[in-house]
């Protein structure tokens, strides 16, 4: 009996070991074979929408509490992507900051209303003790966002 | 003579085995629940101490420690592209001990520089009142591993022993139905405290369901 738990537990070390390595897959690995440049995605957003790409940036924010989130930015270090995932699907770690990442999924577009993106900015603004005019807000705020079916975290 | 011998005429042999005893269901009911606890009591504390510490992520990070300091910056001569020498100045005022590195500063809106200082520390300024905030995280120790078991995201083998662990928890709560004795058994008190106990998750179903 006692032969049998420590071989079920050695057994369960191995199979799960691949998980702790420097490279961190989660979801499926991306296979395609162009990667769109970050500065072209960014400036030409439409072009791309719902169609299946993979892009190549450095993260620079994750979500601290959940994981569900991460912010990537390309060569130049203007402009992010922010990359989204439901709670649990996958759970980016903090470490993740200023790696190399390998993404593939698809670009989503949403429009927030103007009196949500007012909520959105006054609560900002509260949060990081300046003030804030409403009228500065024009109209609705066009959001775009990545849905990944892949990630690839390098180094 | 004796009187098994007068009856069967031979000594019963010495190695004779005595006829098993037919244990009662309730025997091995018993067994898988006490073993069964035995066997994941650990996996138990992991997921009820993780449990309690996810319940409450709203109000507090599980999973890091966020430490938080804020400074206001003199404007830079070019807000969308800080200069080496500016850069370093907030190091300074910040008393960040790491070498500034100009090609980890970002620009990630109009509104916001971003300073990449590690994976585990980071400046964010905001160019509408040039407030920066330096931030730094560090896991904690143990509980961020029992989250990471818990929300199971390693994937991997831990699904399977998840799984076990779903199925032997499952065996726990059926098994312990019948551990009251007495002639009325689950029928009796114990039946109550179960009703009981599934008051408010029925409720919240009914309630919650489309």
């Amino acid at each position: 009996m006692k032969k049998f738990l420590l071989s079920a537990a050695a057994l369960l070390l191995m199979v799960q070991a691949p998980a702790i390595s420097a490279e961190k897959l989660f979801g499926q690995r991306p296979t395609l074979p162009g990667v769109v440049r970050m500065n072209e995605l960014l400036e030409h957003p439409d072009k791309y929408l719902n169609k299946d790409i993979k892009v190549e940036g450095i993260a620079t924010d994750v979500c601290p509490k959940r994981g569900c989130w991460m912010k990537v930015s390309g060569k130049d270090r203007k402009g992010t992507l922010m990359v989204k995932v439901q709670d649990g699907e996958m759970v980016f770690p903090m470490s993740a900051r200023g790696k190399n990442i390998i993404l593939q999924g698809k670009l989503t577009k949403s429009v927030m209303p103007r009196h949500d993106v007012i909520e959105l900015e006054q609560a900002r603004a509260e949060k990081a003790g300046r003030k804030f005019d409403p009228s500065t807000i024009k109209g609705d705020r066009v959001m775009y966002m990545f849905k990944p079916t892949g990630v690839l975290i390098q180094g | 003579m004796s009187p098994i011998a007068a009856d069967s005429g031979t000594e019963p042999s010495p190695k004779a085995k005595k006829p098993k005893k037919r244990r009662p269901w309730t025997y091995y009911n018993i067994i898988i629940h006490r073993y069964l606890g035995y066997l994941f009591l650990g996996i138990t504390v992991v997921y009820a101490i993780s449990g309690l510490a996810v319940n409450h992520i709203e109000d507090w990070n599980p999973n890091y420690i966020v430490e938080k300091h804020h400074i206001t910056m003199s404007k830079p001569a070019d807000p969308a592209n800080l200069s080496e020498a500016e850069g370093k100045q907030l190091f300074e005022q910040l008393q960040v001990k790491e070498v500034y590195n100009p090609s980890n500063v970002f620009y990630p809106d109009e509104s916001t520089i971003e300073i990449l200082i590690s994976e585990s520390e980071k400046i964010r300024v905001d160019t509408g009142n040039w407030r920066a905030e330096h931030e730094s995280t560090r896991r904690r120790p143990v509980l961020r591993l029992f989250n990471a078991l818990h929300l199971n995201e390693t994937k991997k083998a831990w699904t399977f022993y998840a799984d076990a662990y779903a199925i032997a928890l499952l065996l726990i709560a059926i098994t312990g139905l019948f551990m009251k004795k007495g002639k009325k058994g689950i029928f009796g008190e114990a039946g109550l405290w179960t009703l009981a106990g599934m008051v408010i998750p029925v409720i919240l179903i009914l309630m919650y369901s489309p």
